[in-house]
């Protein structure tokens, strides 16, 4: 059986199982004890059987005994006085009377008859429906020689000879012994008999009750058949010929016991049958004879098997019952199971709505059902709430991704935002907190040399937060269209933003007008973070003041205009509180030092949009990971080459110019000269050009490096380089004054190598290579022009 | 030969079918192994080809064979050699024409259990025998051992003697010793008094005929004589066969029969017949036997006379070669 | 800078790679005073892989060549850039230290 059979096929074939063996042992008890009791019964029957034939066949011959005894008593009492006819009329009588009788004779010893008898032996017997009358001591015949007469004569008592042949007839003869006188006088006188016909003896076992399954028979004291169902053993065997014949000694030791005259039973291999068999036997009291009778053993048995058989037969179809209720009340657990096991199916395929099998009774499957039921019930209440869930967040989402939109679309996005200014870099980004923030940016052109920069950080988040946004931006907007003041414009738009704002929103705003023609700034800041001036030397100044309340709490709230310059090269940060407020996970802010380290580690030189990609980058590693809590928004402004302190590599007026300012040692030289180069290879210029410029600057710069200085501190060198035609370059210093033009020593181009001094070969070699050179001294620096021809 | 036998049966105005000779037989008891080579020598044809046309009579308890030689019933019998000595000449005068048992069968069986050990046992004790010349051996015995036992007569069965009526009783080694043991008496519980272990055996079956049909017809008896013979033969190599004839012919005249105990009689007749220790011819009788037969018979007063050897079994001169 | 040296007829032939500038000049110099070091003193510079020189070049130069002159040996410059020998020339360097048209040329010189 396999391991995890349905219940059904588990429940079935244990209950078969043991069942069968149950029965089959039971089936198989029965047969042996019955077996055991029918053998034993069956012993008892045998030997009751042959006692009883006995006893009957005794009974029968004591009758015929008792009418032979009496005629010889009367014969004898009468001392064979008797006339012959009453002898006649006796043996007649006698016959008629007896039908069991054959035959009666009166057989006299020579010379004792009275001499009135004409016969010597007076024999009647039965021929047919008629009686005959013979006599017996005929000329060729001598009676006398009979065992019939000889035995009673000699052994002196009455005697059932051995069976025997007499004209074609199988009989027996009961002779009893006649005697005349008494005392020393008595002799004997003769026999008087009857015979039976083995026949009649034959019939009388038939009629015993030995039923079908056995058999009697008759032996004489000689083991000779008398009667026996196997015709032909009758007279012609005995048992002890049968032995013989057979070589079995057993059989003759069988033999001895039965005619011994004692009573026995024993296991028996029947002649007549073959079979196993009973053999019980008893001497008859009337003749000594041996009864037997033999009841078939396996006869028996098959009637045990037959029994057994039918034990089976009921015990199957009782099986097949059993089978067919098992099946029954397995279907009656499993079918209620499994429907729901399929209701089951059918909810896990997401039908909540569809019906449980309705359960009969209270047993474990209803309850079962039932705790299903009530499952099915908090699950669909369970989906519909979470149906109802999801479609508020789904619902906020799309708010969210409104007001996201609505942020986004407001913010500026074209960058360069003034495409025919090259001089102008400005870059801004918005990286909103979750969906929406209240940040933003702005900037817009006045006019053709003014620009306004914003950024603004609305209280709260979401749709009001970007709605509020939005309002301010275009408040901002018109404010401007009336107004250029910045603090007007704040006045304006605070005004407006107080106006009706019962959801107390408010918004840290800073705005400034940048003059691209001088740098100029003019700004007003209402409650935002101070922006930041980042020169391009890499230090950096903080916008702090003048500053006013948000726009949007105070209602008539004073807000003032700061003025100051945005130096060529320099740029204007600003920034939201997202920026300084961001945190990591250890909830540790990024804070105005980091931002202001940083910005100053990554120097004035980096365009806007790098700047500020490489501050979110920092940002980001400092977060590390940690959930971004707030809008992160930046704009950085700068204005590229102004004309009197150019920086950066722009075109100002139609030239090309760089500007580098680099520490006062050799390792920021070479630095510098390769800034240098890759600025001339990315402007084609010729390979001359590039080794005039690098052969100049690194000759010159060498010079002051190892000349213009006496003390330990800090210098820096600043060169700016234009391509035009021809190219100049300028180097500045705030070393001692020294004018190579005049303090350099002139080199010495004559003598052996090992007597020249290597020193004013670089300006030699300069200016051999057709530069010229102006020197003058401006603002305690010093300001060295070359100017490089293109060829 | 045959032509004259032909011509004699002719002349004897006996002749049967297909030129035979028909002769009568008659033996001395009902149908057993006793008389095998008789039924042999008829079943397988050695009587027709001798030219005999055989017919076997059986006698019983009534007349006997030589009552029905004598009456003429039969034209040959079956006779005890000592029989056929006592009646040569009365009530006809016979003749030998075969000598086949050699070896005497007779003998006493006695109870152990009644106290019959040895013969001096018998002293007293009530034996039953046969009568007639089966007496003489009994009576030499009972003379030659000085004792005097009550004598009954004994007729056609033991079941005197299995019913302890008496304490002994006569018997054949090849018949009645053996229906005492298919009585379901063993052996050892019988003492045996064989009559040839005490010089007493005479010679038993021989074939007789009268003095005038031998002298008639010395050929027919001759033939007779040889194809009896021919069938002790045939009977000796298949047993099997011969018992087979024996219960078929006890069967077909109502005689009680079983095969063993028609085997035993077989063996123990074909024993006698052709005995180990005997060179000679079958079927012959000795002329000193003959006479040892008649002293004894003479000794035991069953006779005063007896024909001369040659007068009584002239046959014998013609055989000889 | 990049060095390939091989040596010809027991004449070293150096080919110099990079600038000779105030970075790439200390190179050179420390590169052949090495060579000059382990004996060394038969030196060609093939200079064809060199598009600049400053004078901290030209001082470089100076100071292998007067290693070389101190120990009896000779030096050689040879398939001078535009540049350098623009340089060289404008330096009067080319009066100085002996230079070469080509490396065939040179190695003949030195035998």
């Amino acid at each position: 059986m396999k391991r995890c059979a349905s219940i059904r096929v588990r429940m079935m074939s244990w209950v078969l199982a043991v069942t069968v063996t149950i029965l089959a042992a039971f089936i198989l008890w029965s047969y042996f004890s019955a077996r055991h009791r029918l053998e034993a019964d069956m012993e008892a029957r045998a030997f009751s059987l042959a006692d009883g034939a006995a006893r009957r066949i005794d009974a029968k011959l004591g009758v015929l005994q008792g009418v032979v005894n009496g005629m010889a008593l009367t014969l004898e009492s009468q001392e064979l006085k008797v006339p012959f006819e009453n002898v006649r009329a006796m043996q007649t009588k006698c016959l008629e009377e007896n039908d069991g009788i054959y035959g009666v004779c009166v057989a006299l010893e020579p010379g004792v008859a009275p001499t009135n008898w004409p016969d010597l032996a007076a024999w009647e017997y039965r021929a047919g429906d008629r009686l005959e009358y013979v006599d017996l001591a005929g000329a060729e015949y001598a009676h006398t020689w009979e065992d019939w007469y000889t035995l009673p004569k000699h052994l002196d008592r009455p005697v059932w000879s051995e069976p025997y042949e007499w004209e074609g007839v199988l009989m027996v003869t009961y002779s009893v012994p006649i005697y005349l006188g008494a005392n020393e006088e008595r002799r004997f006188a003769g026999v008087i008999t009857c015979d039976l016909t083995l026949d009649w003896l034959e019939q009388m076992i038939k009629e015993l009750p030995l039923g079908e399954d056995g058999y009697g028979l008759l032996m004489s004291r000689n083991g000779t058949y008398v009667s026996h169902p196997m015709p032909e053993l009758v007279l012609n065997e005995s048992v002890f010929s049968i032995a013989e014949q057979r070589g079995e000694p057993e059989l003759r030791a069988v033999g001895q016991r039965m005619v011994s005259g004692r009573s026995g039973i024993l296991p028996f291999v029947s002649f007549a049958t073959g079979e196993l068999s009973w053999l019980a036997f008893t001497s008859l009291e009337s003749a000594d004879w041996t009864m037997a009778a033999l009841i078939s053993l396996e006869e028996m048995r098959s009637e045990i098997l037959k029994l057994s058989r039918r034990q089976a037969m009921v015990g199957f179809a009782g099986l097949l019952l059993l089978c067919l209720a098992v099946r029954m009340i397995a279907r009656s657990i499993t079918r209620p199971i499994s429907n729901l096991r399929d209701a089951a199916d059918t909810l896990a395929n997401g039908n909540l709505d569809s019906a449980l099998p309705v359960p009969c009774g209270k047993d474990e499957v209803a309850s079962l059902t039932q705790a299903f039921g009530n499952m099915r019930d908090n699950l669909k209440r369970y989906m519909a709430d979470l149906r109802k869930t999801t479609a508020a967040r789904e619902r906020m989402h799309s708010e969210l991704r409104i007001a996201h939109d609505i942020q986004m679309g407001l913010v500026p996005k074209t960058f360069p935002p003034i495409p025919v200014r090259n001089d102008l870099d400005l870059f801004a980004v918005i990286e909103p907190a979750r969906e929406v923030g209240g940040d933003f940016y702005d900037f817009f052109l006045l006019d053709e040399k003014r620009m306004v920069v914003a950024i603004g950080d609305v209280s709260g988040k979401g749709v009001p937060a970007a709605l509020f946004m939005a309002v301010t931006r275009s408040f901002l907007r018109s404010a401007f269209r009336s107004d250029t003041d910045p603090a007007e414009v704040m006045t304006h738009v605070n005004a407006e933003l107080n106006e009706g704002n019962e959801s107390c929103m408010f918004v840290t705003l800073f705005f400034a007008v940048f003059d691209l023609s001088d740098g100029s700034l003019q700004y007003v800041n209402a409650g935002h973070n101070p922006p930041i001036i980042l020169n391009s030397d890499g230090t950096l100044e903080w916008i702090s003041s003048p500053r006013g309340p948000a726009a949007g709490v105070i209602e008539d709230a004073v807000y003032a205009t700061g003025k100051t310059t945005l130096p060529a090269g320099a740029a204007l940060i600003l920034y939201t509180d997202g920026v300084t407020e961001a945190m990591n996970s250890d909830e540790t802010l990024y804070g105005e030092e980091r931002l202001e380290a940083r910005l100053s580690a990554s120097g004035g030189l980096l365009s806007c949009r790098r700047l500020i990609d490489e501050l979110l980058a920092d940002i980001m590693e400092f977060t590390a990971g940690a959930e971004q809590s707030d809008d992160i928004t930046i704009l950085a402004l700068k204005q590229k080459c102004a004309e009197s302190t150019g920086n950066g590599d722009c075109e100002v007026d139609g030239n090309l110019r760089k500007r580098i300012v680099f520490d006062s040692n050799t390792d920021a030289l070479y630095k510098a000269i390769k800034e240098l180069d890759e600025f001339l290879g990315a402007h084609n210029a010729s390979s001359e050009l590039s080794s005039n410029v690098r052969l100049a600057l690194e000759e010159l710069a060498t010079n002051i490096i190892k000349y213009a200085y006496n003390d330990n501190d800090r210098h820096r060198l600043e060169v700016d380089l234009r391509l035009a035609n021809p190219a100049t370059m300028t180097i500045t210093d705030d070393g001692r004054p020294f004018n190579p033009l005049e303090d350099a020593p002139a080199p010495t181009l004559e003598g052996a190598i090992e007597d020249r001094p290597i020193g004013g070969l670089g300006l030699h070699m300069i200016r051999s290579m057709g530069m010229k050179m102006e020197y003058r001294r401006e603002n305690e620096r010093n300001i060295l022009r070359v100017i490089i021809p293109a060829s | 030969m045959l032509a004259g036998l032909d011509k004699i049966a002719f002349a004897q105005g006996e002749v049967a079918g297909a030129g035979l000779s028909k002769v009568r037989v008659a033996l001395q008891w009902l149908p057993q192994s006793q008389f095998a080579g008789y039924y042999m020598a008829r079943d397988k044809g050695f009587y027709r080809e001798a030219g005999l046309d055989v017919e076997l009579i059986h006698t019983g308890p009534g007349p006997s064979a030589l009552d029905y030689l004598a009456q003429d019933k039969a034209d040959f019998a079956t006779l005890f050699l000592t029989d056929a000595i006592a009646y040569a000449r009365d009530p006809v005068p016979l003749a030998n024409v075969a000598q086949f048992v050699r070896r005497s069968n007779l003998m006493l069986v006695a109870w152990k259990d009644m106290g019959i050990e040895k013969p001096a046992d018998l002293n007293g004790r009530r034996v039953s025998h046969w009568q007639g010349t089966f007496s003489i051996a009994f009576t030499a015995f009972f003379r030659q051992h000085d004792i005097q036992p009550e004598i009954l007569p004994q007729h056609h069965s033991v079941n005197l003697f299995l019913r302890r009526g008496v304490t002994t009783c006569s018997a054949m080694l090849y018949n009645e010793y053996h229906r005492i043991y298919q009585a379901g008496i063993d052996y050892d519980k019988l003492t045996l008094f064989k009559m040839r272990d005490y010089g007493l055996g005479f010679p038993e079956d021989g074939l007789y005929t009268t003095a005038e049909r031998l002298e008639r017809n010395p050929k027919q008896c001759l033939a007779l004589r040889r194809a009896t013979i021919e069938g002790w033969d045939y009977a000796r190599r298949y047993p099997e066969e011969v018992i087979d004839a024996v219960l078929r012919e006890a069967h077909r005249s109502g005689v009680p029969a079983n095969r063993p105990h028609s085997q035993w009689m077989l063996e123990h007749i074909l024993e006698s017949i052709f005995p180990p220790d005997y060179k000679g011819e079958p079927g012959r009788l000795d002329e000193e036997t003959y006479r040892d037969t008649v002293d004894s018979l003479k000794a035991a007063e069953m006779i005063q006379s007896a024909p001369a050897f040659e007068e009584f079994a002239p046959i014998e001169t013609l055989e000889a070669p | 800078m990049e060095f390939e040296n091989s040596t010809q007829d027991g004449v070293t032939v150096i080919a110099v790679g990079g600038r000779l500038d105030g970075v790439g000049a200390p190179e050179v110099e420390a590169h052949c005073l090495s060579l000059i070091e382990e004996g060394v003193v038969r030196m060609i510079l093939n200079l064809s892989g060199v598009d600049y020189i400053s004078s901290a070049g030209l001082r470089s130069l100076l100071v292998v060549a007067k290693a070389i002159k101190s120990a009896d040996g000779e030096l050689l410059l040879c398939e001078l850039t535009p540049m350098v020998r623009q340089v060289m020339e404008i330096s009067g360097f080319d009066q100085i230290l002996a230079v070469a048209p080509d490396c065939k040329a040179a190695l003949k010189m030195m035998v």
